[in-house]
């Protein structure tokens, strides 16, 4: 389809093998992709995967390890942010940063003028207006942005790229954390602006939307492109839902299958945490309706779903990071509603985050003895330390070193280290396998069923399915905010709802 | 219609008054009014800089003692009209702030604040051992070049007012759109095509000549300068207290700050151990309780929400 011709006259933006690195981790690694004018592009791909950064190099945020980005023709890559803003290209951002003190009519008078490079004031007003009623925000010119609820600051913030009269809109999740109606309008929004021959790039994790918008596809992994092709294609090919859906462990999935039918039947363990009828958010911003879910003593429990589903904020309640606005969470049979966020490790349960958090300027050994704080651990500290050293001996002959010069992988032990410090009951991980290499994943995954093995019931949360219903007995499958099912691992396995909530196919 | 009537009616008796008030009020009220105009010149010139892009400066009183000691020399040495000396050292005020901008704006936040901090201490200390200028006894302006005490009343006034004209007029522009966007989110107002390295300059160097303005007319006033207290990190203080008291990124807040603290400086002059102490509990309770200030707080409020108007004044 596309010859060589076309595509040197038809492209709009080039990206020519580009690469970045951050230390040791390439977050794009060698990514082409060029995109026409007038067309929609989607790109996806596992949290993780590059999609944000690859935006951040169109943008000019970090500069090129290697490659060239060119917009109608021209290379682009070494300019400011600005410059590549004022030439034409418009980026949304994930969370949206508005001008929270000014107007949402400032805010846009703000790009109208430094996009396009105008004067004055009055008519900047005059085309904001314009663009505010086109995205349904005619009525609250005047507000200040930080008084706007989620959907309108979602709108605002493509308003705001509008405003500069982009040739190239790059779109980062526009719909992440909407409910489903308000999706439905974003949705059209796009549709509009793509009607109107309008370019973008667009991300998404919601693929229903990805796949509903965009003219071509390419799905990012490990910071490399893997696939580019029709929404149709690529909703069908295999290595894409291997990507979403989590490889499975080589071989060892029928042995580990019978060896679970013989484990805990449901309802026979005394349930260790009970949550009835959950909900919790974020100001305005409810995340979580009605869950209500149990996780057995001695267990291990998967709680599954895309990004943004809630699974981070079910854990935060949880923990009491997050109020619960109504609903109980019983641990041990035991209310913890009015517990304070600092005393829920005294409690039993542990938690590692996502995204490891580890206190990066200390040693290994100093990171774990901070995991054994609480009163119920301090005691066997030094026992404790002796038998996160046995699970991860690769931390034993690191113990001095600083933790940010560990590897990714080296990292996450140390987290779950950190949390079996604790001596929990109940440990909570959040993530574990985001960014990491199959072959890593294998070793924590291992880890994992040991721990579970010495007793400790354990929270897995995950976006990768197949790994997490490989070690689980039972999972949870939430979906915006609802736990949308539920069983034991083997029928979620081969329940065709998991692949749903995932591809909307 | 009788609305706008009544503003202009209220704002011409307002100029009539500070125009009359030197010829009926004593000699020491008089200065109060000077202080408090120089003060609001002052505060002015920081909140451009604090209050809208964001950009907590500690260098007041380089910028200020820059423009005295440059207003100072040129009358002694080139026998300059101090008017004109004062404008001189309003621009070589704007002058050092444009060589200091490109490694200053490197940093930001608490760095930003700090770095302004040192370059203002440096100057101090290099004007004390610096021969040219008189090194520690500083420099003695002659006396009969100095106009009357009420001259300078008026001459601080119109530096007050034309500081706050400028800011409502910089507000008004692009320029001011781009420096708010800054002060909001510097890495969004990059992203909407805001070259953010040459409009904070540009605020840089306004605030500098204002500030610098303010000194060499202050050091004319004063007849002799020398460099403790010229360059003494009091003027910073003094300037950012009163614009927190005032009301931070407001036009209002820099004038309603400076009657304030003029008001309660003199409410508590008996107490002069005192004065200080109470100053920094006030400070403490403002921010603790009304972080956006007195005027930041009463914009809020019904009366007076109409008159704050969309501009963030």
């Amino acid at each position: 389809m596309s010859s060589l011709h076309e595509s040197r006259n038809g492209a709009l933006l080039e990206l020519d093998h580009i690469t970045r690195r951050f230390g040791a981790v390439t977050a794009v690694n060698d990514v082409s992709l060029s995109i026409e004018e007038g067309q929609t592009m989607g790109v996806m791909g596992p949290n993780g995967s590059g999609k944000t950064t690859l935006l951040n190099l169109i943008m000019g945020v970090y500069p090129l390890d290697e490659g060239e980005v060119r917009f109608a023709g021209a290379r682009i890559s070494g300019l400011r942010t600005d410059e590549v803003s004022r030439g034409g290209i418009g980026r949304t951002y994930q969370i949206p940063q508005p001008f929270l003190k000014m107007t949402v009519l400032e805010n846009l008078v703000v790009g109208d003028l430094y996009g396009g490079n105008h004067r004055s004031l009055k008519r900047a007003r005059q085309r904001a207006t314009a663009i505010l009623d086109r995205v349904g925000l005619g009525n609250r010119t005047e507000t200040e942005a930080r008084k706007l609820g989620l959907l309108d600051l979602k709108r605002l913030e493509l308003a705001r790229v509008l405003s500069l009269r982009p040739r190239l809109l790059l779109l980062d999740e526009i719909a992440a954390g909407l409910v489903e109606s308000e999706v439905a309008e974003l949705r059209s929004l796009i549709l509009e602006l793509k009607a109107s021959g309008q370019t973008m790039l667009v991300i998404e994790h919601i693929l229903s939307f990805i796949f509903s918008v965009s003219d071509r596809i390419a799905v990012l992994n490990f910071g490399q492109k893997v696939v580019e092709g029709a929404p149709g294609e690529i909703a069908k090919n295999p290595m894409v839902h291997e990507i979403y859906l989590g490889t499975e462990k080589s071989g060892g999935d029928a042995a580990r299958m019978a060896e679970k039918a013989s484990g805990p039947q449901e309802g026979e363990a005394e349930p260790l945490l009970v949550l009835k009828g959950v909900n919790s958010g974020y100001g305005e911003f409810q995340v979580l309706f009605d869950v209500s879910l149990h996780i057995p003593k001695g267990e291990i429990v998967a709680l599954i779903g895309v990004n943004g589903a809630g699974k981070t904020t079910l854990i935060r309640t949880i923990t009491r990071q997050l109020p619960l606005r109504s609903g109980e969470v019983f641990f041990k049979g035991e209310s913890i509603g009015g517990v304070r966020p600092f005393d829920v490790a005294g409690l039993g349960i542990a938690q590692c985050i996502e995204g490891r958090k580890l206190f990066p300027e200390l040693t290994v050994e100093e990171n774990l003895e901070i995991g054994a704080y609480c009163r119920r651990a301090r005691q066997t500290r030094q026992t404790t330390i002796r038998d996160v050293f046995e699970l991860f001996p690769a931390l034993a002959d690191r113990r001095w070193q600083i933790v940010s010069t560990l590897s990714g992988g080296e990292q996450q032990m140390v987290a779950i280290g950190r949390a079996l410090m604790a001596r929990p009951e109940l440990i909570v991980f959040d993530e574990l396998s985001l960014g990491l290499a199959p072959i890593i994943i294998d070793t924590l995954y291992e880890a994992i069923k040991k721990i579970n093995g010495q007793g400790v019931t354990v929270l897995l949360v995950e976006q990768n399915v197949h790994r997490s219903l490989e070690v689980a007995d039972r999972a949870y499958i939430i979906e915006r905010g609802r736990i949308a099912l539920s069983g034991t691992a083997e029928e979620l396995v081969r329940n065709d709802h998991v692949k749903e909530a995932y591809f909307g196919i | 219609m009788l609305r706008r009537t009544v503003q202009w009616v209220l704002l011409g008796l307002l100029i009539l008054g500070l125009v009359v008030a030197p010829h009926i009020l004593d000699r020491y009220t008089i200065f109060l009014l000077y202080l408090l105009w120089l003060y609001i010149g002052l505060a002015q010139g920081w909140n451009l800089l604090a209050g809208y892009a964001g950009l907590i400066s500690l260098g007041v009183a380089a910028f200020f003692g820059i423009g005295a000691y440059t207003a100072a020399m040129t009358v002694i040495h080139l026998k300059y009209h101090f008017l004109l000396g004062s404008l001189l050292g309003g621009v070589l005020a704007m002058a050092f702030a444009a060589i200091v901008a490109v490694p200053i704006f490197r940093f930001s936040g608490i760095y930003f604040a700090i770095g302004t901090l040192v370059l203002s201490e440096a100057l101090r200390i290099f004007m004390i051992s610096w021969k040219f200028t008189g090194s520690a006894d500083g420099l003695a302006l002659p006396i009969e070049k100095s106009p009357s005490f009420v001259w300078f009343y008026y001459l601080m006034l119109g530096v007050a007012a034309g500081a706050t004209a400028l800011v409502v007029l910089i507000l008004r522009t692009k320029l001011g759109m781009g420096l708010r966007a800054i002060g909001n989110n510097e890495k969004s107002a990059q992203n909407m095509g805001v070259n953010t390295f040459r409009t904070k300059l540009y605020i840089f160097l306004i605030s500098a000549f204002i500030t610098g303005v303010v000194g060499g007319i202050h050091a004319t006033q004063m007849g002799s300068i020398e460099p403790y207290s010229i360059f003494n990190a009091m003027w910073t203080l003094s300037t950012a207290n009163t614009v927190i008291i005032g009301g931070i990124g407001t036009v209002a807040g820099p004038i309603l700050g400076s009657i304030f603290v003029i008001f309660l400086g003199e409410l508590l002059a008996d107490y002069h151990t005192f004065h200080l102490a109470i100053t920094g509990v006030l400070l403490i309770l403002i921010i603790r309780f009304i972080p956006a200030g007195i005027w930041g707080e009463l914009r809020e409020t019904r009366p007076f929400r109409r008159l704050a108007g969309r501009t963030n004044r």
